[in-house]
């Protein structure tokens, strides 16, 4: 990919969307990378005699989303040279085992900077699940130095 | 044969240390907490790049790595997870059952890199009640073995009571 430069970079740019199915194996498997062993995320059987959130099943780590919506960032921006500085994320809907999330950016502001190498951009970013409700949403921030 | 050495301490069984739980009501805005340094291992970075589905070449190609901006492998900016559940204690409120993630923010410095050092300082910083639910903000200064900012990391868990009996006080 060739390198990204401030100049070129327009508001309203849409990042290539990405898609994610969830199911338990990968919930558990990112338990073990993240360290995260919560049982609403690894344990069904203690989620249903609970009814965690109503439902009683297990519920995919935000951390696991967030996770998403950082890469749907650096997919762009570190090929490109540039840096993600700030990625926050609110988990607004539970994510279940089974669900498809669609993971969306937007460039919304552009903050040019006198030193090239400061200008930064700020995406909207957010996941939708298959029945298009937002599962979370969120903003990066990243520095174009380019 | 693993590579990784976590702390003695850590358990991933979380029942195992709930009854040392302390409750929402007493936990102390501005307290803080001991944590373990964490060594960063390219085992753990392929395990979180597996676990999170990011295959970014940059985390797992020392070829593609060096010839890119930083040149060399660099871990996922949210590696920053398995290092705080690694450093914590296992009886702290991050670790409680049930706990929920309703969201977080992580602003990075440099970044993290095969055989790093890592410490956090890690701080109570916030409890409120909204809508019924009890939240606590924790704060996260994550620094490499040059002293260097890793990640500022600031967010909080709803430590709600999710039916289960055994944590019908918490």
């Amino acid at each position: 990919m060739s390198e990204l430069h401030f100049k070129d970079i327009t508001l309203g740019y849409e990042l290539p969307s990405q898609t994610k199915h969830i199911t338990q194996e990968k919930i558990t498997k990112n338990a073990e990378a993240s360290l995260d062993f919560n049982p609403i995320h690894i344990n069904p059987e203690w989620c249903e005699k609970v009814n965690l959130l109503g439902k009683g099943t297990t519920i995919a780590h935000g951390m696991m989303t967030l996770s998403f919506m950082g890469k749907i960032i650096t997919d762009w921006a570190y090929p490109g040279g540039a840096f993600l500085k700030l990625l926050e994320g609110k988990f607004i809907n539970p994510v279940r085992p089974g669900d498809d999330l669609v993971v969306h950016a937007t460039v919304i502001e552009l903050h040019p900077r006198h030193k090239q190498e400061e200008s930064f951009v700020v995406c909207e970013i957010w996941c939708d699940n298959q029945s298009g409700i937002h599962v979370s949403i969120g903003k990066a921030s990243v520095i174009i130095p380019n | 044969m693993s590579t990784e050495e976590l702390p003695k301490r850590f358990e991933k069984d979380f029942f195992v240390h709930e009854n040392l739980q302390r409750s929402w009501e007493e936990l102390v805005v501005g307290e803080e907490y001991e944590t373990e340094p964490f060594h960063v291992t390219e085992e753990r970075i392929r395990l979180y790049a597996e676990g999170t589905e990011d295959y970014n070449p940059i985390y797992l190609d020392e070829n593609v790595a060096k010839d890119s901006s930083f040149r060399g492998l660099i871990a996922p900016p949210t590696i920053v997870v398995p290092i705080i559940f690694a450093s914590i204690p296992p009886d702290n409120w991050i670790k409680m059952p049930g706990a929920i993630n309703p969201g977080q923010k992580l602003e990075f410095g440099v970044p993290v890199r095969p055989n790093d050092i890592l410490h956090c300082k890690a701080k109570l910083i916030d409890k409120y009640i909204k809508r019924n639910k009890k939240y606590t903000i924790a704060n996260f200064i994550i620094t490499n073995q040059r002293d260097e900012l890793v990640c500022n990391w600031t967010g909080g868990l709803v430590l709600q009571f999710q039916g289960n009996p055994e944590t019908v006080n918490k």
